[in-house]
């Protein structure tokens, strides 16, 4: 979206006549992406949707609370990845799961029935898996996803530097496992 | 070895069908109503009288924070060696106004004081 | 607005300075010791936004309850040294056998409190948050004290 068709979308929004259409409109154009974004870190497409679901109302309920600063994408990135990684730690919690238990997740793709790639693929989730959150969702949003650094780094509120170094480092921990599970 | 730039980056998870239309019409259907902005430009009565009451609140909130209106003398504690009695004294002369404030000031004595028998011990 | 906060800040300055000089006359400020003591957490744990959203209420709500116990405690002392002579035999058992399930009341909780803990934090920031709590608790009875 460029910065003109931007600017208007998010003056509508903030306009109570027009608010109903532009959110419609933000919806079209941006539930796919905060999908794939949810769904990389919750796995599950159920819990995706509701992860989904609750991102955009939380959304619309903060709509006045948006100023612009950053773009509507770097916004909604936010709240999606922040709403999602809320959701697995209530999960944790109900289930009573410590923390550093990697089968938590590593059943959750097990179990994923809308999952359809091949054995490769499959190992290269499962390496991804064994990485720490945080590590795990700059690695998904720059293997991917391609996505640049400096966006990343506003989404995640973590310096270009710290990322890159975290990339590295999930990369390196990634063909290590690869590598050893052949 | 597997070197990660030679893997398939292709995207192996996938949705049910439609999801996504489906998806757009429920969740407009979601959105709770917009009525907060509607009594945006109206300063409901107490709203206006509220920063005098407020600085009046302050004022009597002050007092008594200071005891003002409180005749009571609390002991001032003495040291742990000495506190189990006083603590017991102050115990008896609030018997019938035990006030959660004091109360859980004690249970904070209590925790301190074990803290330190523990780590007395613990050398 | 700017107006209102001097004059109540002048006001709090006149009457704080009164206070100090009647030494510990005024109540013991829970919300105040609640608030600090979770800076204080935050800071010596070192807890993300994240970590602070979900552990915060657990450790609030393990202070809390374990009050709640100590203050029964308490409170059956009190009756019991209202009794004074009066005391029976069955009073005192009553009160002793108390105190002593208090004491795995409070286990109890802490081995609840812990596992809950347990799927939020690393086992190495439980350890700093037992160390805070402990330390908090023994830097306020001593402020206070002096």
């Amino acid at each position: 979206m460029s910065g003109f068709d931007e600017k208007i979308l998010i003056a509508n929004l903030q306009n109570k006549a027009t608010r109903r259409s532009a959110f419609e409109k933000l919806v079209q154009e941006y539930s796919e992406k905060l999908y794939w974004q949810i769904r990389k870190i919750v796995m599950n497409h159920d819990d995706a949707n509701d992860v989904l679901q609750n991102t955009f109302i939380k959304v619309w309920t903060n709509l006045e609370n948006f100023r612009g600063e950053s773009k509507l994408q770097t916004w909604f990135y936010k709240i999606a990845i922040n709403e999602a990684i809320s959701f697995l730690n209530k999960q944790r919690q109900h289930q009573n799961i410590p923390i550093d238990d990697d089968s938590f997740m590593q059943n959750k793709l097990e179990s994923d029935v809308y999952f359809d790639g091949d054995e490769a693929q499959k190992k290269l989730q499962q390496a991804v898996l064994t990485l720490p959150e945080k590590q795990r969702i700059v690695f998904n949003m720059k293997y991917f996803d391609e996505m640049k650094y400096e966006e990343m780094s506003e989404i995640l509120d973590t310096s270009v530097g710290a990322l890159k170094a975290s990339y590295h480092h999930a990369v390196k921990k990634i063909e290590d496992f690869l590598s050893t599970s052949n | 070895m597997s070197g990660l730039d030679e893997m398939n980056k292709k995207n192996p998870f996938n949705v049910p069908e439609n999801y996504f239309e489906k998806f757009n019409a429920e969740i407009m259907s979601r959105l709770p109503d917009e009525n907060n902005t509607e009594k945006r430009n109206v300063t409901p009565l107490w709203k206006k009288i509220l920063p005098i009451s407020a600085v009046a609140a302050a004022f009597v909130g002050v007092l008594v924070t200071v005891g003002f209106f409180n005749n009571k003398t609390i002991q001032k504690d003495k040291g742990f060696a000495e506190s189990e009695s006083s603590a017991n004294e102050t115990m008896m002369a609030t018997t019938s106004s035990a006030s959660e404030a004091d109360d859980f000031y004690l249970f904070l004595q209590d925790e301190a004081r074990n803290t330190s028998y523990y780590e007395t011990f613990a050398e | 607005m700017k107006r209102i906060a001097i004059i109540i800040l002048t006001l709090t300055v006149f009457f704080g300075v009164n206070a100090q000089q009647q030494q510990r006359r005024g109540k013991f400020d829970v919300e105040k010791f609640k608030k600090e003591r979770i800076d204080f957490l935050v800071k010596e744990i070192g807890l993300t936004d994240q970590e602070s959203k979900a552990f915060i209420p657990l450790c609030d709500e393990l202070l809390t309850k374990k009050f709640e116990i100590n203050r029964e405690a308490r409170r059956k002392n009190r009756e019991l040294r209202q009794k004074g002579a009066n005391a029976t035999n069955v009073d005192y058992e009553m009160y002793n056998e108390l105190q002593v399930d208090c004491k795995i009341k409070e286990a109890e909780l802490d081995k609840e409190y812990y596992k809950k803990m347990k799927t939020i934090l690393s086992a190495e920031k439980i350890h700093k948050y037992q160390m805070a709590e402990k330390q908090f608790v023994k830097k306020i009875v001593n402020q206070s004290n002096k």
